[in-house]
This record gives C-alpha cells, sequence and structure tokens, in this order.
C-alpha cells in the first residue's frame, strides 16, 4: 500500500487530510487504527459471504462451508464460495 | 527492554520511559511528520543494520556492532529523537550523563514507536535483545 492510499483512505474512513493526521497522530495511533480497520473489513466481508450463503440455501443451493474460511477480500460472490470450499449449484 | 506497548497505551500516545544518565525520563512519542524526519535521520545506520540481518549476523553481533563500531550514530540517533519530541534534556547533559548502553536502550524504544509495522532490523532486534 502507498502513502497516498494510506492517505487516501485515512480521508474516507476517518475524514482527516494527510497533513491534519500526521502532524497529529503518531505512527503507532495508526497503526492501531489501520488493525483495527483490517479487522472490521475482515468481519464485514465474511458477514457478506454468510449472508449470500443463507440466501443462496433459502433458494435452494447445495453450499458447504469448510470451518476455516480462506482469503476472500478481492472475491466476487462465487469465487468467494468455491475458495471456501463450498459448493454452488445453479438453481 | 521494556515490554511490548498495550493498544490502550498506543492509541493514548502514553509516554516512553528512558532510563538517560541514570534518570528515568519519559517522552511522548513524535506525531508521523516528525517522526518521518526522525526515520530519514537515522535512515543510513538503519539500513546498516538491515544488512547485517541479510548477512545472517544473530542480535548480539548486531548489538557488539552497535556499542563497539557505531556509538556515536546512536548517540546522534538518540539526542535527535529528544529534542523533535521537545524532551527536558539537552545534547550537552546527554553527553555527559548517558552511557551507551544507556542510549542503545533508548534507542530500541524509539524505533519500536517509530516502525510499528516493522517485523525485521531493529524491530526484531529489539524482541530478541528483550528475550536474551
Amino acid at each position: 500500500m502507498t502513502m497516498g492510499e494510506v492517505a487516501e483512505l485515512v480521508l474516507h474512513e476517518w475524514g482527516l487530510p494527510w497533513h491534519e493526521l500526521e502532524a497529529t497522530w503518531t505512527d503507532e495511533q495508526l497503526e492501531v487504527y489501520m488493525r483495527s480497520l483490517a479487522r472490521r473489513l475482515e468481519r464485514e466481508q465474511r458477514e457478506r459471504v454468510q449472508l449470500a450463503v443463507l440466501l443462496a440455501r433459502a433458494m435452494g443451493a447445495d453450499v458447504r462451508m469448510p470451518e476455516e474460511p480462506g482469503e476472500t477480500r478481492d472475491d466476487d460472490l462465487e469465487t468467494a464460495l468455491r475458495r471456501w470450499g463450498g459448493e454452488v449449484e445453479e438453481v | 527492554m521494556a515490554e511490548e506497548r498495550t493498544e490502550e497505551q498506543k492509541l493514548a500516545a502514553a509516554p516512553l520511559r528512558l532510563v538517560l544518565g541514570g534518570q528515568t525520563i519519559e517522552v511522548r512519542p513524535l506525531p508521523i511528520a516528525r517522526s518521518r524526519r526522525w526515520r530519514e535521520h537515522v535512515a543510513g545506520m538503519l539500513s546498516r543494520i538491515e544488512q547485517l540481518f541479510r548477512d545472517g549476523n544473530d542480535a548480539a553481533a548486531i548489538v557488539r556492532w552497535l556499542l563497539q563500531e557505531s556509538p556515536e550514530s546512536v548517540f546522534e540517533a538518540v539526542a535527535y529523537y529528544l529534542e523533535l519530541a521537545g524532551a527536558p534534556v539537552t545534547r550537552e547533559w546527554l553527553e555527559e550523563h548517558a552511557t551507551d548502553a544507556e542510549c542503545y536502550e533508548a534507542l530500541l524504544e524509539m524505533y519500536r514507536v517509530s516502525y510499528p509495522f516493522a517485523t525485521r532490523g531493529l524491530g526484531a532486534l529489539a524482541t530478541a535483545a528483550g528475550r536474551a
């Protein structure tokens, strides 16, 4: 991740221009917030996939999930489900 | 060696407690912009340490190098951090009272708060020295 991308993320997430943040925040504060953001995004992604699985099952699809999910952040829904070990059947 | 800082300490920007010249001095971690100036200042020494790691040296060898070959660099890094942080000690006082070993310990603490994502270089060295 470049500093430009970090700056864009900071502005989007916390509404702070980079020059204001770097004048007031410490490296450790940014680290804690970045880790917290990463955990939140991971949780939201997992919840979205779980919701999609519920919907798919409700529509009659055979979706099976392993115990441990893999990396799914950049996947579209179908790929994410397959990476998790699920089998997606067209209804 | 101080313990790993908690998330609460990091969020509150809790001061570093550095022992220099036999006294405990509290120093607030630098904001990112000033921290970047400090990192630029010490970049040469840090890249040398990275090289020592890449060459397969263990923590003890690097500590030896820091203390024997580069005490001036360590002193400069510590003094500049204290200056940027507005610490209540002058460079002259530090030179007069602080030992090389104290400066080395202080440098590890300064490095740890300035490179929180680092897992190599001085970050690994600090961890290894803490276990030794």
